[in-house]
Parts: structure tokens; sequence; C-alpha cells
């Protein structure tokens, strides 16, 4: 019996060596397509039409960085009358003079030898309705002992920052934003360090939560799948409505530590006093620049989930080639105070 | 013109009652004179009224005459034709018992199967003899229904191994798999690599691809209708077999004789038990490991029959089947003198179906046969994990200083009660009507997780909760009437409809479905048909795309998920060549509606929480040309199926886009579908058996350019900017290299002296070990000159393939 066991043991061996997941680099049998023209412009207000232009690249074979396209004309029309041409300045970079405006529709045209003329048209939207609803300063003296060391006690102030601000949706039309917070560090005018101030949406639009629910919910770009299009969102059952962003920004001003009443030096108070400045910008962008960073985003995260997820589609609207022709208008809001403290982030 | 009408009136009803004469009925059951099973479809045929009817699924007929000399041909496939003449001059009970037939050759074929072949009103069917699917070499030497139907044409399968069912253009939830009547929602073992139908408890199997009848109902692609053998009602008997990953064990026989019978089957996998030596001996003694760990499947068929009188059975059929995955494990820590800790791990994962039926089955006269099931089907997927780590100071007072405690649940599954009662009557000999109505009470529970944690450590932290979806109730009705007509010797049809109603939560959805069939008999060899179905589906599958998981979640259609439907043409023509095959060519035309393919990036990894945002809704399209010929008989037997198919899909509803509205074709999308199928028998102790099987690549999604991605003032980091993006033309853009395998087995067969058979099976997978594509994905490679110390990176195209050759071996005793 104990021989009969063995030698299945041997041929289950023998089994599972056979069974094995193979791999082998196969011939791509498919057509390999010409290049495709790579137009990708992002235009705002007061700025100047800026356009870049590259090539695509077969993804088989040795990887070589994009070709730029250097010798296109790039004519600009703006509500249909060509506006000018973009001089080429360096890697595929094209620039203009003219100035864009909230609502002007910007057509772009490129041709270039050798390659599939390409056209794009977008509308810059118009500077979302934003104003200040509330705004509030705590400053606030805390003393707290530390059980562990005794006789220790560590001083701070801090401040608080409530700012309501109040987005009106324009009615009977798509709208889509983007929100976001940064924070700036300047010594003697000189910038030492910015972070961004991480947002829920959620959170910062908790007020908008009315009896049937979350009016943004299923709105939200992508919250929870990635940190990339987390801060966009449509007005898709907001239509013409007030939309309320509730920001709390808390920041540490001073803070000792005192042993047995003697002040003593931690190194959070060594550079001396530094300016703090937050600045809250809400966007509005066009809808093929929502649909395209939506898409964009997807398509990076299906890439990560591999084999099991299915493959996304970028969203362009090139006609003729592939990219973004698309337009943001921003709003910013700024709060600026005086700071003694470092805090754990700061490039020392 | 009142004339022309009675006299149109009249002519309609000779057509519906031709005999004037006084008629009567001859009925009965057809069994097998050795085991007396009963056999479904046999057909009884009397050659002076070139009459005929098929016995049901419970081998009972009834064929009305009139008065005058029989003369009655029974006959079944594999089984010697028997003759009764005689002159029929009142209701005739005739219970037929045949003898099989070593000199097959000379069984009529024609006869044999009047609904399914040149004769029957019934196309786009196929039945496959369990004897022949039980030849047919296969992986690791497991014969298996599933694999086995895959072989025929307008049948695909999915991934390499799989035992999913793509019929038609549809998908792997569009199939009903009914064992004895009772649906099983989940077919498969071992990631379907096997499916759970054991072919030794099996005595026949049925695949309907279109023109379904009325009777079927609740899914739009096919109907998989497999029937348990009652079991011998003489003597015990029993087959016995050991394979390379399972063993199997069948006992059938009578309880009380000729009056109660019982079939039982058994099957187990053993790879866990095999490899547990393994493991013991990978094991790290001094800091732990795993202690055990294995997969294996089992699963029970048990059926009971009583025959309570001559006009009354009783019949029980059970499944059990589960599949289980466990680990255990433990991990030791010391950290010098002073601290140890140690990690407890363990996980059971286990998933299966249930099903029961009680059948009752009473002739209420010698024309109208009634049977009645209650029923009760589960599926069910149990996760279950437990963590537990203990860390102490042996220089305290031995008491845990910490210990944390995490346990994991989570439960999926669905389940059905079902009450039907089904009606067949045969008022004369032109009429086969079929009636009958059931209800089903549907309980889906997509997820339900449970975590406790518990931490008397340095957090004190306790949790004690319960997520998932709630459970959701729902109420399927269905009746339908089907008739099936003979309008003179050369025109036959089968007329009928089925209603269905579903209701879920707020939601009301009804359905009236008409099927349609037409048989154009040209000659008693070659006949045309067209059939025409409509279906109806209110169930949907959450699957992987790629495989099949335990975590596949059935949700039922909501009110913003829509019913899936679809409507069917086909049109054939079908020839026997006596005595050599059956030949059929068949073309269809499918539309499908409300189908649901993952949106873009979509994942489904066992979650149902917002399934509904998960899938887009759309339309399908999907059409081919099939053509099959079958050898069931004599010492060669098998097929040669081809199909040439497309199917196609279009998601273009606003809001749910897909590839930007454009047509786009269906994930196992093939243009051509070869398989070729054989048995032969050399002796009574050799046979042997070969598959050989093409189809064009599965399709699949790829961007073969990529492009620079814009910098978006929008991202809130510098680093959150893409650098490139793939440019994806289309959704199943790309094709995978065509697939190819021929699997040969043979069969050794040896009589012991106590009369038992003996047979020695070896089998090989994959012949010439075609490294067939399971999944292809674009891998860079790096290398470096080392002269320069220059490195350089190339994408190339890389295929992973499952299967290589596989050898198997397995021993058979049947006694």
């Amino acid at each position: 019996m104990k021989r009969a066991y063995k030698s299945f043991t041997l041929l289950l061996f023998i089994f599972t060596s056979c069974f094995i997941s193979c791999e082998k680099d196969i011939e791509f049998k498919g057509k390999i397509t010409d290049p495709l023209v790579v137009v990708n412009a992002l235009l705002t207000p007061d700025s100047v039409v800026s356009v870049h232009l590259s090539q695509s690249r077969f993804v088989l074979g040795e990887i070589a960085p994009f070709n730029h396209i250097s010798n296109a004309t790039v004519s600009v029309f703006v509500n249909d009358d060509l506006k000018e041409q973009l001089l080429h300045s360096e890697n595929g970079i094209y620039r203009g003079t003219y100035l864009p405006k909230a609502g002007d529709n910007i057509k772009i045209e490129v041709i270039a030898e050798g390659l599939s003329r390409v056209t794009s048209q977008t509308r810059i939207p118009k500077k979302p309705g934003v104003v200040v609803n509330d705004s509030t300063v705590t400053v606030q003296e805390e003393e707290y002992s530390n059980p562990y060391q005794p006789n220790t006690v560590t001083k701070t102030t801090s401040r608080n920052m409530q700012v309501q601000l109040k987005l009106t949706d324009a009615a009977n039309e798509e709208n889509y934003y983007f929100i976001k917070a940064s924070q700036y560090f300047s010594d003697n005018g000189m910038l030492v360090t910015e972070r961004t101030v991480e947002l829920k949406l959620s959170e910062v639009l908790k007020n908008n939560i009315t009896d049937n629910g979350n009016i943004f919910e299923g709105i939200f770009g992508d919250e929870g799948e990635s940190d990339r299009t987390d801060n966009l969102f449509s007005d898709l059952f907001v239509d013409g409505k007030d939309i309320l962003f509730d920001f709390s920004l808390s920041d540490i001003l001073e803070s000792a530590t005192y042993v047995n009443g003697e002040k003593i030096n931690d190194g959070s108070n060594s550079r001396g006093e530094l300016t703090v400045e937050y600045i809250i910008e809400i966007g509005e962008i066009s809808k093929d620049m929502y649909q395209y960073l939506i898409s964009g985003n997807k398509a990076l995260n299906a890439e990560d989930y591999g084999p099991f997820t299915e493959p996304v589609q970028v969203y362009s609207n090139i006609e003729n080639g592939v990219g973004i022709l698309g337009a943001y208008s921003t709003c910013r809001f700024s709060s600026r105070f005086k700071s003694n403290y470092l805090p754990y982030y700061f490039p020392y | 013109m009142k004339k022309q009408t009675t006299l149109y009136l009249m002519l309609l009803y000779m057509i519906a009652h031709p005999v004037f004469a006084q008629r009567y009925t001859i009925s009965g059951y057809i069994t097998d004179r050795v085991n007396g099973e009963t056999l479904i479809s046999a057909t009884v045929f009397d050659s002076n009224s070139a009459k005929g009817t098929a016995t049901n699924n419970f081998g009972y007929y009834s064929l009305t005459l009139p008065v005058g000399d029989v003369t009655l041909e029974y006959s079944y496939i594999g089984y010697r034709t028997l003759k009764q003449e005689f002159y029929l001059q009142r209701d005739t009970v005739l219970n037929i018992q045949l003898d099989l037939d070593n000199m097959l050759e000379e069984v009529t074929v024609i006869g044999n199967r009047s609904e399914t072949g040149v004769r029957g009103s019934q196309m786009s069917t196929v039945e496959v003899p369990i004897e022949q699917i039980k030849n047919i070499p296969t992986l690791l030497g497991e014969n298996d229904l599933i694999k086995a139907l895959q072989l025929l044409p307008g049948v695909q399968s999915g991934t390499e191994g799989s035992a999913g069912l793509y019929v038609r253009g549809g998908g792997p939830d569009e199939n009903l798999l009914l064992l004895d009547g009772v649906p099983l929602y989940n077919v498969n073992h071992m990631l379907g690599f096997f499916s759970v139908f054991n072919s030794d408890a099996l005595k026949n199997v049925t695949l309907y691809k279109g023109s379904f009848p009325a009777r079927f109902g609740g899914r739009l692609s096919s109907v998989v209708d497999v029937r348990m053998k009652d079991g011998d009602d003489k003597k015990i008997r029993g087959t016995a077999s050991i394979g390379l990953i399972s063993s199997k064990l069948q006992l059938e026989g009578p309880i009380i004789k000729e009056k109660t019978t019982f079939n039982v089957s058994l099957r187990r996998t053993y790879i866990d038990v095999l490899a547990q030596p393994i493991i013991k001996m990978a094991q790290d003694n001094e800091n732990g490991g795993v202690n055990s760990a294995g997969y294996f499947f089992y699963d029970i068929n048990a059926k009971f029959t009583h025959k309570l009188s001559d006009k009354d059975k009783l019949y029980l059929s059970t499944y059990f089947g589960d599949d289980a995955i466990y680990l255990k494990a433990q991990d030791r820590y010391s950290y010098g003198d002073n601290l140890e800790s140690r990690d407890h791990t363990k996980l059971d994962w286990d998933w299966g179906n249930a099903i029961a039926a009680l059948r009752w089955n009473r002739i209420l006269n010698n024309k109208l046969f009634m049977n009645t099931t209650a029923s009760f089907t589960r599926y069910r997927s149990a996760l279950g994990s437990g963590y537990e780590s203990e860390t102490r100071y042996p220089s305290n007072s031995g008491q845990p200083q910490t210990k944390e405690e995490t346990r994991l649940t989570y439960n999926s599954g669905i389940q059905d009660w079902t009450l039907k009662t089904d009606f067949d009557f045969t008022p004369n000999v032109n009429h086969d009507i079929k009636f009958g109505a059931s209800y089903t009470y549907h309980t889906f529970a997509p997820d339900v997780i449970s975590l406790k944690v518990m931490d008397t450590g340095q957090t004190e932290q306790n949790i004690d909760t319960v997520a998932g979806s709630p459970k959701v109730y729902a109420h399927e009705t269905a009746a339908y009437l089907e008739d099936n007509i003979s309008l003179g010797k050369m025109l036959k049809v089968n007329l009928g409809v089925h209603f269905s109603s579903f209701h879920v939560q707020n939601s009301n959805y009804f359905s009236l479905q008409p099927r349609a069939g037409l048989r154009v008999l040209l000659t008693d060899n070659l006949s045309l048909k067209a059939g025409y179905a409509s279906m109806n589906q209110y169930i949907h599958m959450l699957s992987n795309n790629t495989i099949s998981m335990p975590t596949d979640l059935w949700v039922p259609a909501t009110s913003k998920i829509k019913p899936m439907k679809s409507h069917q043409y086909a049109l054939g023509a079908f020839y026997s060549l006596q005595h050599i095959a059956d030949f059929s060519v068949e073309g269809y035309y499918k539309t499908m509606d409300n189908l649901l393919e993952y949106k873009d990036g979509a994942s489904f990894m066992g979650a149902s929480t917002n399934w509904e945002e998960k899938v887009s809704m759309g339309r399908g399209i999907a059409y081919g040309v099939e053509f099959l010929a079958q050898r069931s008989f004599g010492n060669t037997t098998g097929w040669i199926g081809y199909t040439w198919s497309k199917s196609d899909r279009i998601f273009d509803r606003p809001g749910n886009t897909i590839n930007n509205g454009k047509r786009f074709p269906a994930k196992y999308d093939r243009r051509h579908d070869i398989s070729i199928t054989g048995t032969h028998k050399f002796t009574e102790k050799i046979d042997v058996s070969a598959s050989w099987v093409f189809s064009t690549g599965n399709a699949a999604t790829f961007g073969f350019h990529e492009y620079a991605a814009a910098d978006s003032p929008t991202y809130r980091h510098q680093f959150y900017s893409p650098e490139t993006y793939s440019y994806i033309e289309a959704r199943n853009n790309f094709r995978y290299n065509n697939y190819h395998r021929l699997d040969l087995g043979v069969n050794f067969h040896k009589k012991t002296k106590r009369g038992n058979l003996r047979t020695w099976n070896v089998s090989i997978y994959n012949v010439y070990n075609r490294l067939n594509p399971f999944y292809v994905y674009v891998w860079d490679e790096t290398s470096v000159n080392h002269e320069t110390g220059e490195r350089k990176t190339k994408n190339v195209l890389r295929q992973a393939t499952l299967f290589p050759i596989i050898p198997s071996v397995s021993y058979t005793i049947k006694f």
C-alpha cells in the first residue's frame, strides 16, 4: 500500500511538472498603422494659445522617445475667423499671441507634411461664479502635558480657518468643474515649499446633502479610485443650483516646549517667521477636457489592474488624430498669514 | 361564397381530424430490458399509417391510431428495433422492453431521433449519447459533459479549459442548465476546468440552441437538458474508477425489485491529500509555515425512483457538490529572551450547488400524462478567513500581553424554490400537446461581508460589523402551451407560446414569447426546417470576463437593468444517410436586447455594490451557419462540426456607450470553429478515441499605439500627470492566434473471471503540444550591451499558455 502511495505521488509529480504555464514571445500579425498626429492643448483665458504636437509611436519594438512635430502649420480660428498661425518654439510646442476670452470658440487646424490634416475645436468656459459665503479665523492657545515625560509642558498657538465658498451653477447647460487647494511657504518672499491640501469632494461638499441623499452622489470624477480625478465633478444633478464648499484649514502658528518651566529648543521654531498662503482654485473645464481626464485616469487604472479589467479608450476630440483640445477657467481664493512653526513636511 | 367557406372549414376540420374511423390509444413505457431504465426519445412508429411518436422525458408514450392492423416499430439508438403487429380494437397499454444491440449497424437511424432528426419538427437541437461523451478524450482524463457540448457546432468555449458555454453568440449566463429539470446556477469545478456533471450518473443530454420549445424559458441562448439515470430495477450494479486527480464510485440497483430503485454517484478529487506530505516537507520547523493547504471538489448525485402503481411514479433527485480551498499556517518568532510572537492564519473558501427535486408522474388517462415537480436549487459561495496574533513577554506573568483576532466572512449565493406542473396530452395522432405552469421564488444574496476584530493590545479596538448588499426576493411565474401538429405526411408544425412574469422589489415585468417550428419532409431521408423563438431572461450573472470564479454573482433585473430579450430565426436542411450518418446544415440569425457588458475600465471581483454602475446595456446581433455530420451507432461513432459565425455588440444608448457607440465584435466572436470527434471500437478489448478542434482566436482589446498625455492644471500633484496613454482604436480590435488541439485516448477493456469489466484509459490532451493562447500581453524586455553598457528596452508581444501536452491515466471497473 505504501509502495502504491509512493508510486502515485511520483506520478503526481510527473503530472504537475507537465502542468505548467508556458510563455513565449509571439509575432504581431496585425497591420502596423501609421503614426497618429497627437495634439495636446488646454487653453485658458488670458494665456496665449499653446499647442503641443507630436506623433504616436507603435508600441512594439524598441522604445523611442516621441517624435515632436516641428514643421507643421498650426492655424487658430476664433469664432470661425482665422486669427493667427502659431510659431514653433521648441520640442513640438507652438505658441501664438492671441489671448482667448471666455465664450470664444477656438478651432485649431494642423497641417504637417506626410501626416493627416487634423482639426479640433473647443469653447473657452466662463469663470465660474464663486463667492465667499462665510469665513472665520480663530486663533487658539493650548497647553498639554506629556504623560510619559513628567514636568514637560507644550504650549501651542493654532489657527483654524473656516471658509465657505458658494458656486452658482449656470442653469440649463452642462458644466464641469475641478477644485484644488494648495499651501505655499515663503521666507522673505522666496517660495520655500508647497504642498497640496488633500480634499475629498464628499467632505468639502457635505453641506449639499439634502433629504434625498447626497446630491453629488454618482457625479464625482472618480473618487475612491485614484487621486488623479477625484477633484472633478459635473452639475448633472445640481443644474442651476448653488453649491457650497466648506473648508476647514488648521495650522499651528507657534509651538514651544517647557521643561520645569524652562523653554527648550525642539527645532520646530528654529527657522524664524514664515509666510504661509492657502490658494483654493475652483475652475470650470470644458466637457471634452473632463471626458479626457476621466477616461485617461480609468485607462491608467485599468492597466494597473491587469487582465481582469476591460481596457479603456481614452477620449479624444481631435479629428484624424488623437489627444485633447480642452479649455478651463479658474477662480482663485487666497489666505495668507505668518507662522513660526515648521511642520513635519517642511524641508530643513 | 358561403358554400366556399363551408368547404374550407370542412377541409380544415379534415386536416385537423383526418380520421373519422373509431380510434384507440396505445400507451406505455419503453425501457431497457436489462436494467429497466426508461428510454427518453425512443420512437414508436406505425408503418401501416406512417404515424409515430416518441417517449417523453420519463419514457412514456401515447399513440392514437384507427381501428385495424398496426405494425409498431419500437426503436432507440443502440437498441434492437422491436416490431409488434396486432389488430387494434381497444385502448391498449404496451410497456416495451428493448434489448441492447451489438449489431448496431442494423438500427434504423431515421426512426431513432424523431424530434431532432429528419422527421421531427425540432431543429437546432443535438442529442449526444452519454457513452459517446464518456469516450471523448479530455483534460486529465475527466470525461466531461460540458466539454463534449463545446465540441458541437454553434457552441463555443470561453478561454482554454473553461466550462463556459457560448451558444450562437450568447453569453455564459444565457444557458439554462437543467439537471432532472432543475436549474444549476454554477456548473464549474476548479475555476471552470471541469464541470459538475458526473457522467456516470447521467442517462441523457439534449442541447437546444434555438427554435426552443415553449416549455423552456428564462434564458436567451440555450437549454441543456440533462437527465439522471433512474437506477437498475433488477440487480445492483456499479462502477468505480481511479484517475489522476479524482476517484468515482457509482452504485445503482433495486431497493424493492422492479418497484423502487436508487442511483448514487460520488466523486472526489484528492490532490489535497496527496500534496500533504510535500507541504509537510516544505515546512520550516523552526518558525512554522503552512500546516496544511489544499484544494478539492466533490459531488454527489443521488436519485430514488418508486413505482406507486401502474399509473404513478415518484422520483427524488438530488445533487450536492462543493469546491473548497483551505489553508492553515502558523508563524512563530522569538526576539531574544524577552519577546515571543505567534501568528495563526486560517482560510476556508467553499462554493457549490445543491439541488433537490421531488417529482410525481401520473398517467391521468392514456392520452394525458402529468408531471408535477417541487424543487429547490441553491448556489452559494462562502469565504472565511481568520488571523490570530499573540505577543507575550515570558518574563512577565505568562499572560499574553497583546492579542489580536480578525475574522472575515464573505457569503453570496442564489436559491430558488419552484413548483411546476407539466402535462403531455395526445388527443390524436396529429397533435402532441404540452402545457404547464410554474412558480419560482428566488432569493438573491449578492454578498454579505461580516468582520470581527478583537484587539486586546494597545488599541483595545473591537469591531463587529456586517456589510454588503441586502437579500433580494423575486417571484417568477411561467405558463406555456405547445402543440406539435402533423399536417399530412409532409408537414409538421410546432406552435407554442411561453408567458412569464417577474416581480422584483417594485418592478414588474411581463413577457409573451411566441415559438414556432416547421418541418417539410421532402423524402423519407430529407427535410427542411424553419424555426423562430422569442426568449426572455430576468437574471444576470456578474462575473469576471476571463475565467469562471466562485465569486460570480447572480443578480435580478432591476428597475434600471431591464430583462434581456432575444429573437432567433433558423433555417436548416436535414438529411439521413441510412446506416452511415445524419447530416444537417443550419443557418441562424439572432438579435439580443438589454445585454450587459462591462464599461470601459470596470472590473468585477465579487462585490455587487454599485454593480449597475459598472455595466452598460446594449444590443447584440449574431448570425452564422452550422454544419454537422453525426454518426451515433456502429463501431465508429462521432461527428464533424463546422461553424461560420459572427457575433457583434452595439452599445449606443446615452450613458451606456461602449466603443463610442460603434459596433464591435463580442468577446468570443469567432469566425470559424471546427471539431472532429471520433471513437472506433477495434475489438471488445480495445477502442480508441480522438478529437481535434480548431477555432479562430479570441478577440481582445489592445492599444498598439501610445502617445503623449496632456499635463492638466487640474492635477493636484505634478506626479499625477501621466506621461503616455495607449491608443485603442476599438474594443476587441485584436485577435489571438488561432486555437487548435488534438486529444487522443485509448481504452483497454478486460473481463474478469467474476464477469466484471476492467478498463484502463490512457489519454493525452494536446498531443502535439500546441501552445495555444490563454492570454496575450505587451512585455518590455531590457538588454544591456556589455561592451558599451548601453541599455535598450523593447516591447514584445507575449503569449501565456495554460495547458501544454498533458498525459493522464485512469482505471475503471464495472461490476
